[in-house]
Order: structure tokens, then sequence, then C-alpha cells
């Protein structure tokens, strides 16, 4: 008898953590739907209008004197990076804004990278943008660790100039 | 001394304080989340875990069951299924931490929606904590937690007494 109603309490239990999953997908599905700044449910695979260019278009951007732009997050940043690069990590994007801006007029080539195919950082701000005005985005697919592999030129520290 | 750990473990004092503490951890994590999905997309896509498909859908459910969990903690309701399922969370996050250090990765956490701090070791005890805390909720609480507990012995005492006439 006690053995059943255990089971049944554990059943019970299951059943409302599945309750809980469900009603907190549903909340943030409406929510999602509601809000202005909503997610497209599917992440798109690539944005258009960005270009992608690989370790040789770079090197040529790069000795043009383009604007390199880091998407990492600072700590990697410092620890080294593209030489003259800025360091813009993504998610301090707006508050940097004002300062990239000055730096770096709408029609300016601008190279965005991080550590790699697989890093999105890179890709998004690239999106982010050209959404908000920069024209002229390219990212630099194979990003920091083939560059310091080619044997390129790298830095260390903080004088990217952007750097908060 | 097992007689101790169980009692331990069943102990309603410490699964209150401890609701309490994850609950608010939960509450506290998903607020700047649910501000800021695309930011807390990119985090967690940085782990590189999440197939890139399914990463906003994570990014959009995610924060609301962290707050959903944490809030049916602090008022009990549904104590042990939130117990459930914040210890499944913490679960997760600890293996995501765990991965992302194993693979040498520098990203931000992501899990209070911080965006500069970058992952390392005592994320990983965090983690740890809340999953432990998790079981003895899970363990300790009441499945329906007290408001049922209390809605179904209003209900018993009701019919008793409308039996009793």
């Amino acid at each position: 008898m006690s053995k059943t109603r255990t089971t049944s309490g554990w059943a019970m239990t299951v059943a409302m953590a599945l309750a809980l999953i469900g009603l907190a997908a549903l909340c943030g599905l409406v929510a999602n739907a509601a809000s202005p700044e909503g997610l497209p449910l599917v992440a798109p695979a690539a944005t258009a209008g960005v270009r992608h260019i690989g370790l040789d278009a770079a090197i040529d951007a790069h000795a043009a004197g383009t604007a390199f732009l880091d998407a990492r997050v600072t700590r990697a940043y410092r620890a080294g990076h593209i030489s003259a690069a800025h360091s813009v990590p993504y998610a301090e994007r707006l508050e940097l804004e004002d300062r990239l801006r000055a730096l770096v007029a709408d029609d300016d080539a601008i190279v965005v990278y991080c550590t790699g195919v697989d890093c999105p950082a890179a890709a998004r701000l690239a999106d982010w943008l050209l959404r908000n005005g920069w024209r002229n985005v390219a990212v630099f697919d194979d990003g920091y660790p083939v560059w310091r592999a080619a044997g390129l030129e790298v830095e260390r520290g903080d004088d990217g100039g952007i750097t908060p | 001394m097992i007689r101790v750990c169980r009692a331990i473990i069943r102990d309603r004092r410490l699964s209150f304080v401890l609701r309490m503490l994850v609950g608010m951890t939960l509450v506290l994590a998903s607020v700047d989340k649910l501000f800021d999905a695309r930011g807390f997309a990119d985090a967690v896509a940085a782990y590189e875990l999440v197939p890139r498909i399914l990463v906003n859908l994570v990014a959009i459910a995610l924060p609301w069951l962290e707050l959903l969990t944490g809030v049916a903690l602090l008022t009990g309701f549904g104590a042990r299924a939130a117990g459930l399922v914040a210890t499944l969370l913490a679960t997760v996050y600890a293996v995501a931490v765990v991965s992302a250090l194993a693979r040498g990765m520098e990203i931000s956490c992501g899990c209070f929606g911080d965006g500069g701090a970058a992952l390392d070791r005592g994320d990983v005890w965090l983690r740890v904590g809340l999953l432990a805390a998790g079981l003895q909720i899970t363990i300790a609480e009441r499945a329906l937690g007290w408001p049922a507990t209390a809605g179904t012995r209003f209900l018993a005492g009701r019919r008793r007494r409308s039996q009793q006439r």
C-alpha cells in the first residue's frame, strides 16, 4: 500500500516537473512573440549582406589599414589579438557604440573576427553593425587562432583604442 | 552516522532554507536573460553544445523555466517538482561549465546575464551546490507543497463535516 503511494507521489512529481517545463516554454514563446525585440525561433544560418572572408583577404585588408574588431570577451582580447584590432565584445556593443561610431565611419571597411568558424560572436556583431548603419562589414571566419598560427602580427594588452 | 545523514536529507527546516536560497538564485539569474534574449542566445551559442537551430528556442524558454522554478521554490507551490527541475537545471549547467572549461574555452558564463567575466573554476562550485540543494529539496519536500496540501486538507475537512450532517 505504502509502496504504491510513494510511486504515485513520484509520478505526480515528475508530471508536475514536466508541466513546469511546458509552462515555461509556453510563457517564453508568448513573451517572445509579444516582444518587439523577439528572436526568430530558428536562428538564421548566415546573415545576408555580411561578407565572409578567408585568411588571404584578411591579410590584404589588414595591410590596407582596415579596422579590425575583436568580438571575443575582454579577457581573450587581452591575452592576445590581431595587431591594431579594437575590442568590441558582443555583449558590450551597446556601451561601445558611440566610441565605435567616432572611430569607424559608416562607409569604412570593417573586419570582424572571434575564435573561429564555430564562434557566433563575430557573425552576430557583423549582423548588428549592418543593422546599425555600417555598410561595409566582413567576417574573418577563421578568426584569431588561424591568424596566430600563420605567424602574423599579434598584440597583447589593452591598446585597442575603444576597449572599456 | 547514516541515520544522521538520513535525518539531514529529510530535514524540512533545511529544505526550507535551501528552497529560499535556490529560489532567489534562480529568480535573480532569470531577470537579465528575460530582458536580453539576444544576448543570452549568444551566451548559449558560445558553449557550442546546443545545435545552432535550437539556440534561440533554448534562449527563449530557459529564463522562464528559471523564473517559474524559482517562484515555485520560494512559494513552496509544487515544491518537490520545482526541486526536481532545479536539480535538472543545475546538472545541465554544471556539465556545460565543466565541458567549456575542459575544452579551454574563454567564454562568459552567461549565468546571471553577465557579459564580460570569463568562466573559471569557481563557477563549477555554485552549480554543484545548487545540484546538492536541489536534491535535498526534492527528497525532503512534499509532492504538492503547502497550498495544495492545505487545499486538500480543507476539502477533506469539508467532506468529513458534510458526512457528519
